[in-house]
């Protein structure tokens, strides 16, 4: 909880309750002053004076009654729009020092998914918790005081009936709905898994059985996703049952305790239906609440899994000592292991490994050989189990970490396009580069249609969707060699490309004045320019 | 031909349409109730007030109160009750046919980035129908059927004050119309502001290790920071304009209410009319425009479900080929392509096409990307249907043959098999489902994968994981290889049996491959060099035409 209110502290979620909190009581009001007027007047006072106060009234809560609501539904998105900039830039802050390491392969690919559930769970935390909360507080508390005022026994039930519509029927349905919300869960996950499998797989099941498999599975998990409906239905149905019914017994209890009131004359005739009335349009107090309780759950768990993201130790950190950076850019891994955690095997175990100024290096090796692995000790994205890697002679592990990256630049297997402008994603690599240098790159791999449409300033796409695997790949190729590294680790280069593209980017690396190491399946493509280093054969899968 | 708005199609579906029905007739009891219940309150103030009667005495008077009350929203929950479950049927019914319709369409329309978006139809497209059928259906009803119904009573107990109601209620809907376009147009845009802030965010996150890699993170966080401010000072700029709509409908029916109590006020100070009829007047006037505010609260609802809507019906409305009736030939046949074009809108993948595969033959497909390769192969499989020409199987017209039935005579290996979230055996069981466990396990030993499959903790059961998480590439090539195995298919079709195979792996998958192809025809889509040796002819494909002889490997 405490991770919750840390995103919305401040004047303006206190605004919004209050405004909430406001509109509620001048609906109440109106329909209380109504009341009055109508049975004021019924009594025919001498003047007409008399009634001028509750007509006022009348016209000011109708009017101040939108006007409140219309500022109260501002204010809320503009903080919902404010703790969503808030968590996004928390997130963000948080993600940095554990990248890449923590966002690369499966598991990495499993914490961004979570992460941008949670963002996006964490967008409702005003409007579906906060301020329903808030408001249910204030504007429940004031109304009970309000009614007090006339009546204390009328207060005492309007008090226990909020208490049950808002805590109570909440509580007990989210009690009641817990097995029904996993059992739909768990229906939802299904339908979508067998949705995926049928539509990625689709040739492969018309061709194995017509897809006779795929829809037996379906519609048994599309039955059990209707049954899960059908049993939150049932208690949906309930709920409404008490959010349309409480109200009226608190009505009917209002006219019976300030009806033997007036009766008796201890109260004035207009106060009846004032009271009656008023009573119930405090109900509107708690009618958010139904929701918030069956959100809280799951905005509190993101709030504090965003807020745990924080206490995650990075794979690799700044030393405290940094060294002055070395003179030279000679790249060594010296008598290397690497161990992954679980893994019974290490899977690098005594490697050296030199990289001297220009060198051309390609690893290879069967998958799970510790290619890649190599490239992340070389870019200091994880640190050796044992051994040690040195640049221009310095341990990694002594240098400022974002020294390391200005002279090793280490460029990930998937081509990672930002949804952006073809420059954009370009100066990525070097940002004072001219457009002609752009230009000149692009042609260099065979892009220079891209430099026309869609042309430098064009957008690429959400993540560059609107280039082609090739393109893709093609243009994270143009960051790294526009980029000032001394040191270039790549991670199979040439893997979505075809093989003539293949070759004149190979031969463009070879070219190139600085060192090269890159991770490749295909050894035929290269010329004698490199230098093969063959990697082991993998662990077993069965352990 | 006019097509009816989406969101109406779905509401005329018959499950739909029978809640409607129930909700109107609902509509119409909520009105009694509410008379009822009203008039009641009214008479109890009105004697308690004027007539100084206890309460005591008026007990039957508030137990009727009550029992509408109660009767009133045990009404709603029955409602509510009724719309969930039409909802879900209709959902649960839709998504069904939905598949089934992407089965008979086959993958030429699920190809490449559409298969997500497909996807995401079935899944969150269907599910946001719920709005529509779940919230706006039994609201819409209510809305239509209820403040008729009350304005009606209100001008029989009051002309004046019914005349107001008359007047303001549809003045009230028209100007909500007006400002609902226009304001719906602005809300919509200002969501999608939201959804691209979130894509943003993603996209941000996503590239996180190039931005670390090349020294740009910390720049990234700032960036975003300026990103979300412009977002949100833009979305506040539309979200003024947009809340209007809300803020016209509340402030019509408050003023609508205050203006009959005030003027109802003065004319019972005037005498001209009765407490206990003023009152009822005024509490049933808030009824009139209670079903048009939740209405207008439930719009985006619509709004939300008309797009998806489209969707769904569009898919379900693309024409699906006709299905063939003919058996299948036994044996091994001839398969001939006559003549045979295919067309992808403006692009021709095949252009008159003529190739003969005689019973038993073993031919590769070679030619660069893009060479209309993976059309031949669909074709071959029955998946897809030329647009001119025809695939003559034993001289009859593959079109003419039940599809089932021909799919069950062809095997298919393709570079990267997909995998059941099932067993090893389920795997293999696709291709025949009612295999023994001796036929599963001799296709296991055939494709080479019984030391695997023993080194697992439960054999040919243990299960694979999401899409064989488990396997490596040569893996789940044998895997499906086993399965074309247990299918006793007369056409194996591969394409790329070895395109992500180490060398030592390929010449093993190579193996098993000859073995199953023994007996059958056999069409190997390939880039490589290795597998052209296990075929007796190459030809090459090239901007849709045939380049027949290439050199055989």
């Amino acid at each position: 909880m405490r991770e919750v209110l840390a995103l919305v502290r401040g004047p303006r979620a206190g605004l919004a309750v209050v405004l909430g909190a406001l509109t509620v009581l001048a609906g109440a009001a109106l329909l209380a002053t109504s009341g009055a007027l109508i049975t004021g007047a019924a009594q025919r006072p001498r003047t007409l004076l008399v009634l001028m106060p509750l007509i006022t009234g009348v016209r000011l809560f109708g009017v101040a009654r939108a006007a409140l609501r219309y500022a109260e539904r501002l204010v809320t998105h503009d903080v919902t729009l404010r703790a969503v900039a808030a968590v996004r830039e928390r997130v963000l802050e948080r993600l940095v020092p554990l990248a890449p390491a923590a966002l690369v392969g499966v598991r990495g690919g499993e914490l961004l998914a979570r992460v941008r559930a949670d963002v996006d769970e964490l967008q409702g935390v005003v409007v579906r918790l906060v301020a329903p909360a808030g408001v249910a507080v204030l504007a429940g508390g004031a109304a009970v005081t309000l009614t007090a005022l006339v009546s204390p026994p009328t207060a005492a039930v309007l008090a226990g009936l909020l208490l049950v519509l808002g805590v109570a029927v909440p509580a007990a349905a989210a009690r009641a709905g817990r097995r029904a919300a996993v059992a739909a869960a768990r229906a939802d996950a299904d339908v979508t898994a067998d949705t995926l499998d049928l539509v990625r797989g689709l040739t492969d099941h018309l061709t194995a059985d017509g897809g006779a498999t795929a829809l037996r599975a379906l519609d048994g998990h599309l039955q059990r996703q209707e049954e899960a409906e059908r049993a939150a239905a049932r208690l949906a149905a309930v709920t409404t049952l008490c959010r349309e019914g409480v109200p009226g017994l608190g009505l009917v209890a209002a006219l019976w305790i300030v009806g033997q009131d007036v009766a008796r004359g201890d109260t004035g005739a207009p106060l009846l239906a004032a009271c009656a009335l008023g009573v119930l349009g405090a109900f509107e107090a708690v009618g958010g609440l139904g929701a918030a309780w069956s959100a809280a759950g799951g905005i509190t768990a993101a709030a504090r899994r965003v807020a745990e993201l924080g206490n995650r130790r990075p794979a690799v950190a700044d030393p405290l000592d940094p060294l002055p950076p070395p003179a030279g850019s000679v790249l060594r891994l010296e008598d290397v292991t690497v161990v992954h955690p679980g893994a019974p095997a290490p899977v690098l175990a005594g490697l050296d490994l030199d990289l001297p100024a220009g060198a051309k290096v390609a690893l290879t090796g069967p998958s799970g050989a510790g290619k890649s692995t190599v490239l992340a000790l070389a870019a200091r994205v994880r640190d050796p189990d044992a051994g040690r890697v040195t640049l221009g002679g310095t341990d990694l592990r002594r240098l400022p970490l974002d020294g390391v990256r200005s002279r090793v630049l280490w460029s990930a297997q998937e081509p990672q396009v930002l949804g952006s402008t073809l420059a954009a994603n370009l100066r990525l690599g070097r940002q004072d580069a001219t457009d002609d240098e752009l230009r000149a790159v692009l042609a260099d791999l065979g892009l220079g249609a891209l430099a026309v449409s869609p042309g430098l300033g064009g957008w690429v796409g959400e993540g560059g969707s609107r280039l082609s695997a090739g393109e893709r790949a093609r243009v994270a190729l143009a960051r790294v060699l526009l980029s000032p590294a001394d040191v270039l680790l790549l991670d199979e280069p040439t893997a979505h490309l075809d093989p003539a593209t293949a070759e004149r980017v190979l031969g463009l690396l070879a070219r190139d004045p600085r060192a090269v190491l890159l991770v490749t399946h295909d050894v035929a493509t290269l010329d004698d320019r490199w230098r093969i280093v063959g990697l082991g054969a993998p662990a077993p899968l069965s352990r | 031909m006019s097509d009816p708005s989406p969101t109406r199609r779905l509401l005329a579906l018959p499950g739909p349409r029978r809640l409607l029905a129930g909700c109107a007739a609902a509509g119409v009891l909520t009105w009694a109730l509410l008379v009822v219940q009203w008039a009641l309150v009214a008479a109890v103030v009105s004697r308690v007030a004027l007539g100084r009667a206890a309460p005591a005495e008026l007990t039957g008077a508030l137990a009727g109160v009550l029992a509408a009350w109660l009767a009133r929203a045990a009404l709603l929950g029955l409602r509510d009750r009724a719309a969930a479950r039409t909802s879900a049927r209709v959902r649960r019914e839709l998504r069904a046919a939905l598949l089934r319709r992407l089965l008979d369409l086959g993958p030429a329309h699920a190809a490449g980035e559409r298969a997500g978006e497909l996807a995401t139809t079935v899944t969150e497209g269907v599910a946001k129908l719920d709005g529509v059928v779940g919230r706006l259906a039994p609201g819409a009803a209510a809305a239509a059927v209820v403040p008729p119904l009350v304005a009606v009573t209100v001008l029989v107990l009051d002309p004046a004050s019914g005349g107001l109601l008359l007047l303001t209620g549809p003045l009230l809907v028209f100007f909500l119309w007006l400002t609902g376009t226009f304001a719906a147009r602005a809300a919509r845009s200002s969501w999608e502001t939201l959804g691209r802030l979130g894509a943003v965010l993603a996209d941000t996150v996503r590239v996180l290790p190039t931005l670390v890699a090349h020294g740009r993170a910390r720049g990234s966080t700032r960036w975003l920071a300026g990103v979300s401010e412009a977002h949100r000072a833009g979305t506040m700029r539309l979200l003024r304009t947009a809340f209007l709509s809300g803020f016209v409908l509340e402030f019509g029916a408050v003023l609508c209410t205050a203006l009959v109590a005030v003027t109802v006020g003065v004319r019972l100070f005037e005498g001209d009319l009765q407490l206990e009829r003023a009152l009822l007047v005024l509490l049933l006037t808030p009824e009139f425009f209670a079903p048009l505010r939740a209405l207008g609260a439930d719009r985006h609802a619509s709004l939300e479900g008309r797009p998806a809507a489209e969707r769904v019906f569009a898919l379900l409305d693309t024409p699906a080929p006709p299905r063939g009736t003919r058996p299948a030939p036994a044996g091994v046949p001839a398969l001939a392509l006559r003549g045979v074009t295919v067309r992808y809108g403006t692009r021709t993948a095949l252009d008159g096409v003529d190739l003969d595969l005689p019973p038993g033959s073993r031919t590769a497909l070679v030619g660069p990307s893009g060479a209309g390769k993976t059309t031949l192969v669909r074709l071959l499989l029955g998946l897809a249907q030329p647009d001119a020409g025809t695939v003559l199987v034993d001289g009859v017209p593959l079109a003419e043959l039940d599809p089932a039935a021909w799919r069950a005579r062809v095997a298919y290996v393709p570079e990267r098999p997909w995998l059941l979230p099932g067993t090893v055996a389920d795997n293999v069981r696709l291709g025949r489902p009612g295999a023994s466990d001796a036929d599963v396990a001799r296709a296991l030993d055939r494709a080479g994968l019984t030391a695997l499959v023993r080194g697992l903790p439960r054999g040919a059961d243990t299960p694979l994981g999401e899409d064989g998480a488990r396997l490596s590439g040569g893996e789940r090539v044998r895997l499906a290889i086993a399965r074309a195995l247990v299918a006793d298919a007369a056409l194996l079709v591969l394409d790329e049996p070895t395109g992500q195979l180490d060398a030592a792996t390929e010449q093993q998958v190579l193996a098993a491959l000859d073995e199953l192809a023994r007996g059958r025809t056999l069409v190997t889509v390939t880039h490589r060099a290795a597998p052209l040796a296990l075929h007796d002819r190459v030809v090459g494909l090239d901007g849709g035409r045939l380049r027949e002889p290439a050199v055989p490997g």
